[in-house]
């Protein structure tokens, strides 16, 4: 037979590098090498961003983008798709805020649990349309979006006030004045979101229906139940994210949490979790919701004007899902 | 038959339709505790229906299933799981971005209480030995995606055995093993059957249903022909059941004279090839043997340029042609009929007329426009050459059935005017009568001067068909027979080295 | 011999289509009626030209549109595109730039911006849900950004006409709106692209292997539709006079559903450009004569969404009692 023309021989090291990036199985390399990057440029821009109150204050502010990642993550690894959680978060949050005004003598605690009950309502709602009539989980969701948002200015078109001690506690208490109580959440979320991935009947079904739901139904799995569930657990965490929200500013407002999804979005895909499902973790999504936060945190240090903003958390998204691209590839389709 | 205590399942009267074809058309079997039953039949005989059927996977239109003196209905394949049915599919169904333990335990996760925790470790450990009752090397935490074809398969096997079912079916199990893997295959089959396990087995090679069953049931056009003791048999019989016919009415072969060489491959290098070369002549059938994950279809695939080439030539008449994108295949007169025609070859929701002209709406009328009358012209034209069996030419593809579908694909290439066709797995999914017109047809076109080249797995057909049979394997030519030098062993024997 | 058992069966695929036409008619015939009973001057001329200018615009976006559904892609960034180009054309109008040029230099924005969302999705191959989702909000924020936030007033006789113009006393919106439907009706029914966007949305990898370059033409979508989203910006900036960051906002929601209101398939490979026109004939109707009879906004909003989600909802029910 004849020679092989097969080119083998040492690769170049920045085809390595590049490599990194586009190649490797799971993010996470890629993505904490890029977390380093951005801390030494925004270090070296402002001496302000390597002190204890700027984590603090990174930590606090993604703590709501945080919660809501964390719930659609779960959405997007069963392979679907949620648009609706700004307007679910708003909702509820404006729900609350308006509880709070009106029923008074209802204790906080109780309205911290109509909020989540909101939430998984609402949730329920677009799992439903979805699982059961079969729509396309963006075409509904997109639908509930306006729903939802028209129906929170239904219950109020103004800022409502709310007045609570315990209530502004919640999202804006740090422990010993440096760790933030979202901080805690959120680690306490991840923690438990990623052992039920991991250790669940659940989770693991969750992964099967991203990755081939046909195959998923022929092992048997009952998979309606299971995607309806994964939007009931979206929007629970709509729900929690709506009481820090609400916490953290102080009142209800209809159009809070409007544009949230594209951050959202940026941070799932950032951290791996494939459109489409069946790939992703809670390690991923922690590290790019760190990365977010930073970038966040870094436009304003550096002074950056909020319409550029709004630019550069676009584009952020672009790359994010072009990144996710370029290392798929290999099974991407020819065509 | 003799005793009725014995019998775990009965299937009765089973009928099962799809737009524009009966599947199974009143087909009865029955099933005994600890006995294998090979179902036997051409592809598209409806064996592969009747197992979904019995699986839940499909919803029978009439007839009665029973399992162990009890009528039941499966709705879905959940059910169906819960009674102990096991399915071993024909398709690959492993989930290739996860570990071997999780495809193996997919959808019925081993815990521990309390919380109903997943115990990982007692899988795994479950995991390594049934892989090693399977007498194959393969950690259980590797990634689905590094396996090979076979060990997939392998998995696969696993998946099914791991819990205990009742009856287990075996759809086409040896598709993509070795030698080897068959036999240990075959000995958990016997250990199963000692247990007290049923099985069916489901194949279309007559050396395995006699190597492994006790009773065959043959089927044919989505009807039972009838079902025999495997020692009372012989192969003759089986065969004559399975196609309705002589050999000889079944296979046509017409001699044409073979020409020059119109297309020759020189050391051809792409994924999943390689170093391959070949030649073939005007006139020639040259057929392509292989076992799944052999390298066959990866092999079309870079002669039409789906699949990128590394490195090697490509010659058509005589002259060096560049293929990246099928089109220029398609500029070269080089057409596809892929083995998968609903996926990869037909516009399902649109008509056969559009279906047909797909590879060349740019000869459709002279500017930006299509000219109508000219696509009605040369679609009219094909239905009435290949004889395609349709209400009318604006008919849905998707309500025709099998073999008429592969007419549209095959119009389509001929429509392009190309001479050098590639068939992958021609007459899968196809009854009987069309298989004959399929074969006739490429003989035709040999005899116009095109040479074709086919991918079968079919081992009578690609040994009756063709004039020269290519074996490949792991990517290479391993074996070249002539037209009546091959038989089933040897071209077993060479796709397994 | 031939034992084929070949039951042709489905007629009633060839009717979907149109019986679903149908139905829309009907549901706009009736909110028609309805809303000039309750409303007055729903059914005035003035209110009815009025309400077609409007309409013009985004018909324009959804038309092209309609083409880069049905090849099996979306773009989410034509509200973006819109406000962009609005603002560019105010900018270039205010620093005195010939209105042709200004149209032209638009034009090619737009086309700039198309070519970019086809690099995405063809050349990288990123999903377009999100890659559009993230250009949308990049196109938004350079409006914010280049306007600082404000309006610019784009008064030049050129950009006057585009949007309040009138030929044959028929306002020259409408009828680029016309001509632009009846163009993409010819590409989609009767054109060879036409017909390979049809066979890309039903089955990319069957097109593929029949020599089509899906890329390709996939690519074109995204270009055309860049380009007619920036048309649709000129006819706003010159149907208000101004150059607004938040010109388009929401508008995606709004010609989407418009879209699939008309029957065309997210997913690819199913829809008409007739559908399309009626569908953008619904939406606007139902938005002007609840915003005639006094309804409050967010209340018009929240119909819109039902209004997407229930149709959306009739076709998968229907469809799936067709597949039996």
């Amino acid at each position: 037979m004849a020679n092989l023309n097969v080119k083998t021989g040492e690769e170049k090291w920045y085809k390595k590098a590049i490599g990194i990036f586009t190649r490797s199985k799971t993010p996470i390399a890629s993505l904490i090498i890029l977390y380093i990057a951005m801390v030494v440029i925004f270090a070296s821009f402002s001496p302000y961003y390597l002190t204890i109150g700027n984590f603090r204050s990174i930590f606090n502010n993604f703590a709501v983008l945080g919660i809501l990642s964390a719930g659609i993550t779960i959405v997007m690894i069963g392979g679907g798709f949620d648009l609706s959680i700004g307007s679910t978060m708003g909702l509820t949050g404006i729900l609350c805020a308006v509880i709070m005004l009106k029923f008074s003598f209802i204790p906080v605690g109780i309205v911290m649990v109509i909020a989540v009950i909101i939430g998984c309502f609402l949730g329920l709602i677009n799992g439903l349309i979805i699982a059961k009539i079969g729509i396309n989980p963006i075409i509904t969701t997109l639908g509930t979006l306006a729903i939802f948002r028209g129906i929170a200015f239904f219950w109020a078109d103004l800022n409502v006030r709310i007045y609570s001690d315990f209530w502004d506690s919640i999202g804006r208490s740090f422990i010993g004045g440096i760790i933030p109580y979202t901080t805690v959440y959120i680690l306490v979320i991840f923690i438990i979101l990623a052992l039920v991935l991991k250790f669940t009947k659940f989770g693991r079904n969750l992964y099967t229906i991203g990755g081939n739901e046909y195959l998923a139904k022929l092992a048997g799995i009952k998979v309606e139940r299971i995607k309806i569930a994964s939007y009931v657990i979206s929007g629970l965490f709509c729900g929690l994210a709506a009481i820090v929200l609400t916490s953290q500013l102080g009142s209800g407002r209809p159009e809070y949490g409007s544009g949230k999804e594209l951050e959202v979005l940026t941070v799932v895909v950032l951290g791996g979790v494939t459109v489409g499902g069946g790939k992703g973790n809670y390690l991923g999504t922690f590290i790019a919701l760190i990365i977010i936060g930073s970038i966040a945190n870094g436009l304003v240090l550096l002074d950056v004007p909020v319409f550029l903003r709004m630019v550069i958390k676009g584009g952020l998204l672009v790359l994010a899902i072009s990144i996710d691209a370029l290392r798929n590839r290999r099974r991407l389709q020819l065509y | 038959m003799a005793d009725n205590n014995n019998v775990i399942l009965k299937m009765e009267n089973i009928t099962k339709t799809f737009p524009g074809v009966v599947a199974l058309n009143n087909v009865s079997i029955d099933l005994k505790k600890g006995e294998v039953l090979g179902i036997l039949g051409e592809n598209g005989a409806g064996k592969s229906t009747l197992i979904k059927v019995l699986a839940g996977n499909y919803i029978k239109d009439s007839g009665k299933i029973t399992i162990d003196g009890n009528e039941t209905e499966f709705k879905n394949p959940g059910e169906a799981m819960e009674s102990g049915i096991r399915v071993i599919y024909q398709e690959l169904n492993t989930l290739e971005n996860l570990s071997v333990t999780e495809n193996i335990f997919l959808g019925e996760q081993e815990t521990k209480t309390p919380l109903n925790i997943i115990d990982w470790k007692k899988m795994e450990k479950e995991s390594r030995k049934i892989l090693k009752q399977l007498n194959i090397d393969i950690n259980p935490n590797t990634i689905m995606e590094d396996l090979s074809v076979s060990e997939k398969q392998v998995v696969e096997i696993a998946k099914a055995i791991s819990k205990k079912g009742k009856i287990l079916i075996m759809d086409e199990p040896t598709a993509a093993l070795s030698e080897e893997d068959k036999d240990s295959l075959f000995e958990i089959i016997k250990t199963l059957k000692e247990a007290g396990v049923s099985i069916i087995y489901i194949s279309h090679r007559l050396k395995e249903i006699f190597e492994i069953t006790d009773r065959v049931t043959v089927l044919r056009d989505g009807k039972k022909i009838g079902t025999v003791g495997t020692s009372e048999t012989d192969s003759n019989q089986l065969v004559t059941m399975m196609v309705g016919r002589d050999i000889q009415e079944m296979y046509p072969k017409r001699e044409v004279p073979i020409g020059e060489v119109i297309m020759s491959v020189k050391n051809l290098v792409a994924e999943g090839i390689e170093d391959v070369s070949f030649e073939l002549r005007k006139g020639e059938i040259l057929g392509i043997f292989g076992l799944l994950g052999s390298g066959k279809t990866s092999l079309v695939k870079s002669l039409f340029g789906a699949n990128p080439i590394k490195s090697g030539k490509i010659y058509v008449y005589g002259k060096k042609i560049t293929i990246k994108k099928p089109w220029q295949a398609r500029d070269n007169k080089i057409g596809l009929v892929p083995v998968d025609r609903k996926l990869d070859g037909l516009a399902l929701m649109l008509g056969v007329k559009e279906n047909i002209t797909l590879a060349n709406i740019q000869q459709l009328g002279k500017g930006f426009l299509i000219k109508k009358a000219v696509e009605r012209e040369k679609a009219q034209r094909w239905i009435d050459n290949l004889d395609i069996n349709t209400p009318s030419m604006n008919q849905e593809v998707n309500s025709l059935s099998g073999g008429n579908q592969q007419k549209v694909v095959l119009a389509r290439w001929l429509e392009s005017g190309s001479n050098i066709i590639i068939l992958n797995e021609p007459t899968r999914g196809i009854d009987v009568g069309t298989k004959v017109e399929i074969y006739k047809l490429m003989q035709n076109l040999c005899e116009q001067g095109a040479g074709i080249i086919m991918i079968s797995s079919e081992l009578p057909e690609i040994l009756s068909i063709a004039d020269r049979i290519l074996v490949i394997s792991k990517g290479r030519i391993t074996g070249e027979f002539k037209r009546g030098k091959a038989s089933e062993e040897k071209l077993m024997q060479t796709a397994c080295i | 011999m031939a034992e084929n058992q070949e039951t042709p069966v489905r007629k009633k695929e060839k009717k979907f289509f149109l019986s679903n036409t149908i139905t829309l008619f009907i549901v706009l015939i009736v909110m028609l009626v309805f809303f000039s009973l309750t409303s007055e001057s729903f059914l005035s001329t003035y209110n009815l030209v009025s309400m077609l200018s409007n309409l013009s615009f985004y018909g324009i976006v959804a038309a092209v549109l309609t083409m880069v559904l049905i090849s099996g892609e979306i773009d989410f960034s034509i509200g973006g595109n819109i406000g962009l180009t609005s603002i560019i054309a105010a900018i270039l109008i205010e620093s005195g730039v010939n209105g042709w040029l200004v149209i032209l230099l638009c034009l090619l924005l737009g086309a700039a911006i198309g070519i970019f969302n086809g690099f995405l999705v063809t050349v990288i191959g990123v999903n377009s849900i999100i890659a559009t989702v993230g250009t949308m909000s990049v196109w938004r924020g350079l409006a914010y950004t280049f306007s600082d936030g404000q309006s610019i007033m784009a008064m030049t006789p050129v950009i006057d006409f585009l949007g309040r113009g009138k030929v044959l006393n028929i306002p020259f919106p409408i009828i680029l709106f016309i001509i632009i439907f009846a163009v993409c009706y010819v590409v989609m029914n009767h054109s060879k692209w036409g017909r390979k966007i049809y066979a890309i949305g039903v089955n990319p990898m069957a097109s593929f292997l029949s020599g089509i370059n899906v890329k390709q033409v996939k690519f074109l979508t995204f270009l055309f539709s860049g380009i007619a989203a920036a048309l649709g910006g000129l006819i706003l900036a010159s149907l208000s006079g101004v150059g607004m960051p938040q010109h388009g906002e929401g508008l995606e929601l709004t010609i989407i559903s418009a879209i699939l209101l008309g029957g065309t398939a997210l997913g690819g490979g199913r829809g008409q450009i007739l559908g399309t026109l009626v569908g953008v004939l619904i939406i606007s109707v139902l938005y002007n004569g609840l915003t005639m009879l006094n309804v409050y906004y967010y209340y018009v909003q929240i119909a819109q969404g039902v209004v997407l989600v229930a149709v959306v909802a009739t076709y998968e029910v229907r469809q799936k009692r067709l597949q039996e």
